[in-house]
């Protein structure tokens, strides 16, 4: 499994570097990481376009409640939704999922990139 | 190429400055303590953590006189554990991928106007901690407000105030829907009244039931709750059915364990599962409850049954005075990557909590005010189709219609937060929001 | 203005089949509006073709139903094999006139004539019949928003202000008659509507307006 991993700079990147710091094996089934400002403004050009070089692509952000842009996180999570059933439809096996995560919240985030 | 180091005043590992030297670029070292007027070509590189948020590399290229686009941050504390050869090669990787920014971004700090409206009007209390503060606050009767720049103005008077103070009112309700019946036991009583009628009668083999719905994130009121753990040891039964129970303040993580070490019950359950009914007799309330892990119902005889009310907070109708093309949603402001007390919108704070302490936040805001950065959200007008997705999605209302027509979409770069959400909607890719960050491709932390 | 949304995949995909070198040509108009073929679903096509192993660039322009604005792709278009147009069955059918040589695939299903309620949600306002006569009915046109097009009264069927066709959505003849009671002109419902005219509409075969005063 190889997986990209964009992160927002609030909670998402910090969280991956929190997980980094703990369970450094997950740096080698990591290929790309790209941190963002905020994953709201993450569109599908972009998913689409970083798949092509993994195989799972995660979104990690701020948990909905603590987005500072609102609904950024829940933007996020509309569009991770719409690009799966594309992906889906187009039998294309690839994934894409949102996870949200923060440095004190990595449970999800753990159980996702360390296998 | 000039590249300005920013980091600590340590001496620079020779990896660090033979890269530069080969690569010709000349480079000088910045500290905190230490800033020279820089070249306005010049890169910053942060020897530094990963990451700096947006707001931090504004913060900085203010501070330094530079394009925003201009900084760069390499993980300098990780890094230099690595083996130097190691080294050597992400140092010379990140300085060849710093490019030329393409547009021109200039930093500037913005501050509001030194007044506040207070909407819709202030208690004395308000009024009294704002004048302390030495801040003018004003209220109108009836007005619409119209953005400018990081102010709002108020008209028709066209008066600048750089912060509006929402006064939101407590709406009060019980936690349950009470049937009559229940209600002419007698036994139904407030939490403050509790002790009161606690105090009257024998403890013994006394049930008190309490019904707490959430949010409820009133100290006062779990203090008191807490307080019943002097219940049990008497021979009371305290069963607390709550929604979910309020521990993030100081003290109460403590004060939770202690009442369940002392036979306090505490049900975590949506209060939808509670229902109530008069004992046959009418001197006790029955109550039965189905717990989220088991199927099967729970039933007790309660001598007192305690409703703590749910209190929402009511804003008021802001989006009717916001002279504004778009629906204004206007968040709550329980979110903790927003200063306390403000809202989604720059400018907009809800009073309620402590006076002081939003005196306090508003009064920095109003010092501090942000940093805009002129330059850095672009609108391309011949490809923009006015569809107005933009201006709906903004989280901080910074875009607007603008122009004497009203057919250009403009960005109030005082009031945007740089998310980039206005950039990833736009269906003609009419919007340009550079993100200041490099990929970093593969590279451990 | 035209309100439609993106094809299914598997339908896009497999009229795509028998080609690799794909142009995915969107439209600055409509289409980008209601978010559907704009230049950056365009984009976003061609990041998931190339996902399936298509050789796919995109392209948008300002109108595809204008010969002006698609000439300038002359020498463009003819370099792939087939073009997926994003735009609206008027676009699609232009491209197809302008480009007859390259087999042109439509990637919307274009629906209807409509308006934004909220981001994101669009409703059917117009089905063009030609002969506009909302003004009898408080501005609200029965014959696009009421399911039996009934022009002199609701069918009786609507409950609590649904329709009974398609419960999702309202009455229109509640909807008129609320805001004709508001405006203080209820006995103007009391006129009777003779049957519409469906000559000027779609059912008289295909329009054609001319303005002569501007033709060359």
């Amino acid at each position: 499994m190889s997986l990209g991993i964009i992160g927002c700079e609030r909670s998402g990147f910090p969280a991956l570097c929190a997980l980094g710091k703990e369970a450094p094996e997950i740096w080698d089934r990591i290929v790309a990481v790209f941190p963002v400002p905020c994953l709201g403004g993450v569109d599908e050009e972009t998913i689409l376009g970083i798949l092509l070089r993994c195989d799972t692509l995660l979104l990690v952000g701020c948990p909905p409640a603590s987005c500072r842009n609102e609904w950024g996180s829940v933007l996020a999570e509309k569009r991770v939704a719409r690009v799966s059933r594309l992906l889906e439809e187009a039998e294309i096996p690839k994934r894409v999922l949102c996870v949200f995560a923060n440095p004190n919240r990595l449970g999800e985030l753990k159980a996702r990139v360390v296998v | 190429m000039q590249v300005a180091l920013f980091g600590s005043d340590r001496s620079l590992p020779l990896w660090v400055t033979e890269e530069l030297e080969r690569i010709a670029f000349s480079y000088e070292v910045v500290t905190p303590e230490r800033t020279k007027a820089l070249l306005p070509s010049s890169f910053v590189v942060v020897l530094g953590n990963a990451l700096l948020t947006e707001d931090e590399v504004a913060e900085l290229a203010l501070r330094l006189g530079v394009n925003p686009l201009r900084v760069a941050v390499f993980p300098y504390e990780e890094v230099c554990a690595l083996p130097e050869e190691k080294c050597r090669m992400l140092w010379r990787g990140f300085l060849r991928s710093l490019v030329p920014p393409k547009v021109e971004v200039a930093a500037r700090r913005v501050t509001p106007t030194r007044r506040v409206l207070l909407y819709p009007e202030g208690d004395g209390r308000l009024c009294e901690a704002f004048a302390r503060a030495q801040i003018p606050a004003v209220s109108f009767p009836s007005f619409a407000l119209s953005r400018k720049g990081v102010d709002f103005h108020v008209m028709p008077h066209d008066i600048p105030v750089g912060a509006c103070v929402l006064i939101p009112s407590l709406q009060e309700e019980p936690p349950v829907v009470l049937p009559r019946e229940v209600l002419d036991t007698g036994r139904v009583v407030a939490l403050e009244r509790l002790p009161q009628v606690l105090g009257l009668s024998s403890l013994r083999k006394m049930c008190v039931v309490l019904l707490v719905p959430s949010p409820h994130p009133y100290p006062e009121d779990w203090e008191r709750i807490f307080t019943l753990a002097s219940l049990p040891p008497q021979g009371a039964q305290v069963l607390v059915l709550a929604e979910e129970v309020f521990v993030a303040h100081e003290g109460f993580e403590e004060a939770f364990r202690r009442a369940r070490e002392a036979g306090v019950l505490f049900e975590k359950l949506p209060l939808s599962r509670v229902s109530l009914s008069p004992s046959l007799d009418m001197r006790r309330v029955v109550v039965t409850y189905t717990p989220e892990k088991d199927p099967f119902p729970v039933r007790c005889e309660a001598h007192w049954l305690v409703l703590v009310n749910r209190k929402t907070c009511v804003l008021p109708p802001f989006e009717k005075v916001f002279l504004s093309d778009r629906e204004v949603v206007l968040e709550l402001p329980e979110n903790p990557n927003l200063l306390p007390f403000a809202t989604n919108i720059p400018g907009v704070f809800v009073a309620w909590g402590d006076v002081e302490d939003l005196v306090a936040t508003v009064s920095r805001y109003l010092e501090e005010g942000s940093i805009q950065e002129e330059g850095r959200v672009r609108v391309d007008a011949e490809r923009c189709a006015l569809c107005l997705t933009c201006l709906r999605s903004c989280p901080t209302g910074a875009i607007e219609l603008s122009g004497d027509l009203k057919r250009c979409i403009a960005v109030n770069e005082a009031l945007c937060a740089r998310c980039g959400i206005c950039a990833g909607l736009c269906p003609a890719r009419a919007i340009t929001f550079e993100v200041v960050h490099r990929v970093l491709g593969n590279h451990r932390l | 203005m035209i309100v439609g949304e993106r094809k299914p995949l598997r339908e896009i995909l497999e009229s795509l089949s028998p080609y690799r070198e794909v142009l995915v040509l969107g439209c600055g108009a409509c289409v980008t509006v209601c978010l559907a073929g704009g230049e950056k679903e365009a984009r976003e096509m061609v990041a998931l073709l190339r996902l399936k192993g298509f050789a796919a660039e995109a392209a948008s322009v300002e109108r595809q139903c204008e010969r002006e604005f698609l000439m300038p792709l002359r020498e463009k278009v003819p370099a792939f094999q087939a073009v997926l147009s994003l735009a609206c069955g008027v676009g699609v059918q232009t491209l197809s006139e302008v480009f007859p040589g390259i087999p042109v695939l439509p990637g919307l299903n274009t629906s209807f004539m409509g308006a934004p309620l909220a981001q994101g949600v669009w409703e059917e306002r117009c089905i063009g019949c030609g002969e506009c006569i909302v003004h009898r009915f408080g501005g609200i046109c029965p014959v696009a928003r009421c399911a039996k097009n009934l022009l002199n009264g609701p069918c009786g069927g609507s409950k609590d202000g649904r329709c009974e066709v398609r419960p999702d959505r309202d009455c229109a003849w509640q909807l008129i008659y609320d805001r004709m009671k508001a405006l203080g002109r209820l006995e103007e419902l009391l006129v009777v509507q003779p049957p519409k005219n469906w000559g000027p509409s779609r059912f008289g075969a295909q329009r054609k307006i001319v303005r002569e005063d501007v033709r060359r």
